[in-house]
């Protein structure tokens, strides 16, 4: 029922239901296919402005937040920040490398946030493969240090995994080492380019025929029941299939990512400028901006190019025209906020 | 000695949270990622336990609201906390 009749009534009543809040760009390691610019700068939002955000959000009955990155635990102030959204009762979902949550820092995020999930990046199933895409040595083998703790202390840890030429030939290796640990692996892709245009991480793009493995190894699991059924692509969003103007994804509808300067975008890949937080708040942007409504007339466009094919991109089997924008050299907007705007609400002033 | 329980008190599980999507609610059950959709006194019910913390608060309160007979709203609620129960989403 959640998957129908409550998702198509969101979108009918343009109901906000889920905020992705990258925190900061700053990272603890340096995976060679990172999407975020390196160079992106701006006003980064203020730990007050955050709150305030979250009163709004709250006032809007968004029920998902996530916090994501860079590494959201970077932030120096993420648990101030992720402790507060928790008060205000959203369903927290932490996209962490594992890094860090260790420890105090894992005892913290259980007392503290309590996230429904914490989805930590695999990158194979061998230090050599893994260590190799993070590009900083030892950190395959403190992922599964870190997780053994996080399990021990009740948090609710998963994988997810981009598949990568380098990755690909431990697919199955790595459903194992999900399975030792009793966690959900999840994939994702294709690779794509950095939001800069830079096009570097597609230099280990996978095969077609590496998708095809997954899809068949999934397949089989299924089949057996060793897992819930699950798509191997399910983070991609579903749209009601009913729609006279059915949608490709639901790109525009219910979610928002917030990047960390304030910039709200109609989600990851589509970097189209829908206002800034320092200059608008959150309500006013979802009810007024048309970045959201050109993004989901983006999306029924997509759906009539591919009527009745399968699309793919880059050999995997799911279509994003957020990357094929990125990949055809648009660059995500940003609202330039004047160094002086943030000192007249800088609490530091 | 063992400690005296009030079996009025009434606090949800707090691994569940919940929002309203219209006039009906979207609960998550975060130990399960399970998501639950409740109807509109479902939806009522849930925020008053949240603010009042007791059976007979969140009774008053519906009996307040609902043009209905006594007896049905209190059949219903204790339905609807008998489910929750069951559930394991009350505390």
């Amino acid at each position: 029922m959640y998957h129908t009749v409550i998702q198509e009534r969101i979108r009918r009543l343009h109901l906000l239901h889920s905020v992705m809040l990258e925190l900061t760009y700053r990272c603890n390691l340096n995976c060679f296919y990172c999407y975020n610019d390196p160079e992106a700068a701006g006003t980064p939002l203020s730990v007050d402005q955050y709150l305030r955000l979250f009163d709004d959000l709250e006032s809007m009955q968004v029920l998902f937040l996530s916090f994501t990155g860079g590494e959201p635990l970077a932030h120096p102030q993420f648990f101030e920040l992720a402790g507060a959204a928790r008060r205000r009762g959203f369903a927290i979902r932490v996209k962490s490398n594992g890094h860090a949550i260790r420890g105090e820092v894992a005892r913290r995020l259980r007392d503290e946030v309590n996230p429904m999930a914490v989805e930590m990046s695999l990158h194979g199933a061998t230090a050599s493969v893994h260590d190799r895409q993070t590009r900083v040595p030892g950190s395959f083998e403190r992922l599964l240090e870190n997780l053994t703790q996080m399990q021990q202390l009740g948090l609710r840890p998963s994988f997810v995994s981009t598949l990568t030429a380098w990755n690909a030939p431990e697919i199955e290796a790595m459903y194992a080492l999900a399975d030792r640990f009793g966690v959900r692996l999840r994939w994702q892709g294709p690779v794509s380019p950095r939001q800069n245009g830079d096009r570097e991480p597609l230099t280990i793009q996978p095969s077609a025929v590496d998708w095809e493995r997954v899809r068949a190894i999934a397949e089989g699991r299924r089949a057996s029941a060793a897992v819930p059924a699950a798509n191997p692509l399910e983070g991609a969003t579903k749209p009601p299939a009913t729609d006279e103007d059915r949608p490709h994804c639901g790109i525009g509808t219910q979610e928002v990512l917030v990047d960390p300067f304030g910039n709200v975008y109609p989600c990851v890949q589509v970097r189209w400028s829908a206002g800034n937080l320092h200059r608008q708040p959150i309500r006013a942007i979802w009810e007024q901006a048309t970045a959201f409504g050109d993004a989901r007339r983006l999306s029924v466009a997509t759906a009539k190019r591919f009527a009745g094919q399968r699309p793919t991109q880059f050999g995997a089997p799911i279509f994003c025209p957020g990357v094929e924008l990125t990949y055809l050299g648009e660059r995500g907007q940003r609202t330039d906020i004047p160094l002086n705007d943030w000192r007249k609400s800088s609490p530091l002033r | 000695m063992s400690e005296e329980t009030n079996p009025d008190t009434l606090a949800l599980h707090p691994d569940l949270v919940f929002r309203a999507a219209g006039d009906e609610g979207v609960a998550v059950d975060q130990r399960k990622s399970e998501i639950l959709v409740v109807n509109g006194l479902g939806l009522r019910v849930m925020q008053l336990v949240r603010a009042h913390g007791s059976r007979q608060a969140v009774l008053t309160a519906l009996l307040a609201e609902y043009e209905a007979p006594a007896e049905r709203i209190a059949a219903d609620l204790d339905a609807f906390l008998d489910e929750m129960r069951q559930r394991d989403l009350l505390c």
